[in-house]
């Protein structure tokens, strides 16, 4: 009985050491955030964050292993800009934390949206850009409830079925492998095998262009 | 010390931009380095270190891998430096200044 005890416990244990919790707000001593020397002028201009360098994939590795993320299925997490490219966000390991895409309700989408937030605050000039790196380096839930909404965010998002809804009906659909967006009503709206909703706005920022010249 | 560039990644959009440039002239101190181009475009790096640059030559190719950077040149040779911060310390702007490439 004793020993049996024992190998259920051991049993246990080695099944919590396999699932790892998923990190949702990054370690400040691995990820305190970095961003390039760059100015406003710099990140408004479309297509500027294609000018930035992939993340190589042994760096996403090393960015696994740090936060021990020994395993993980396909759509679990994303390798995560903590201060995005948009807002001069780099590549540097100080940068760059797994981020989930499965937790509730805060997860990659819904940074996302903080994301595209900032940015447009920062281009419009309503925002100072080190004072907007600073906010969502620092702890990026709160700045969502400062900058997006107080709430929590309601939808569900967390998993792949949910992410493939837009948030909003007059979000257009960029496949992020051609880098052509299509708009609601559009044949390959929310179709393509890669992609992910966002506002036109934001598509135009990040160098995405229409497809078939006018996303219809 | 840097490696050879046989155990280091090509860096495809760096080197697409920079194939064929020539290098003008080198300047820099302790921690920086910043390459002027025959189109006027700048290279600047933050650096461990410092950089021994041939100015006249053409760059050929450019191999990064974690924080060893080196540019190779035709003619031969190739500036080796240890980045400072990886991912974060190679910019390069055309002659208006803007942004060309970050990594």
């Amino acid at each position: 009985m004793f020993i049996r005890a024992i190998a259920l416990l051991l049993f246990l244990y080695a099944v919590a050491l396999g699932q790892q919790p998923a990190p949702i707000l990054p370690d400040p001593k691995l990820t305190p955030g970095d961003a390039f020397e760059v100015t406003v002028q710099d990140l408004c201009v479309p297509g500027y964050t294609k000018k930035v360098r992939n993340v190589p994939a042994e760096m996403k590795r090393e960015v696994y292993e740090a936060y021990g993320v020994t395993a993980h299925g396909p759509g679990d997490y994303e390798v995560d800009h903590l201060i995005p490219l948009e807002l001069g966000g780099s590549n540097s390991s100080k940068n760059l934390w797994p981020e989930s895409h499965r937790t509730s309700p805060w997860n990659a989408q819904v940074k996302d949206r903080l994301e595209g937030k900032l940015h447009a605050l920062v281009c419009a000039g309503r925002l100072d850009l080190k004072t907007a790196q600073q906010a969502i380096a620092s702890n990026w839930i709160e700045a969502y409830k400062f900058y997006v909404n107080p709430n929590p965010p309601v939808s569900e998002i967390a998993s792949p079925a949910a992410a493939e809804t837009p948030l909003n009906a007059d979000q257009v659909w960029v496949n992020t492998k051609s880098g052509k967006y299509w708009k609601p009503g559009s044949r390959y709206y929310g179709k393509t095998k890669q992609g992910q909703y966002m506002s036109q706005e934001e598509a135009i920022q990040k160098g995405h262009q229409p497809a078939n010249g006018t996303g219809e | 010390m840097v490696q050879e560039n046989e155990f280091m990644e090509l860096n495809h959009k760096l080197t697409q931009l920079l194939k064929g440039r020539t290098i003008l002239s080198e300047s820099g101190d302790e921690g920086h380095v910043a390459i002027t181009f025959d189109d006027q475009s700048t290279l600047k790096l933050n650096v461990a270190g410092q950089a021994a640059v041939s100015v006249g030559a053409k760059v050929k190719a450019v191999h990064e891998t974690g924080e060893q950077f080196q540019v190779d040149l035709e003619e031969g040779s190739s500036v080796r430096v240890r980045l400072e911060n990886p991912g974060s310390s190679v910019a390069l702007r055309d002659k208006s200044g803007a942004v060309q490439y970050l990594g």
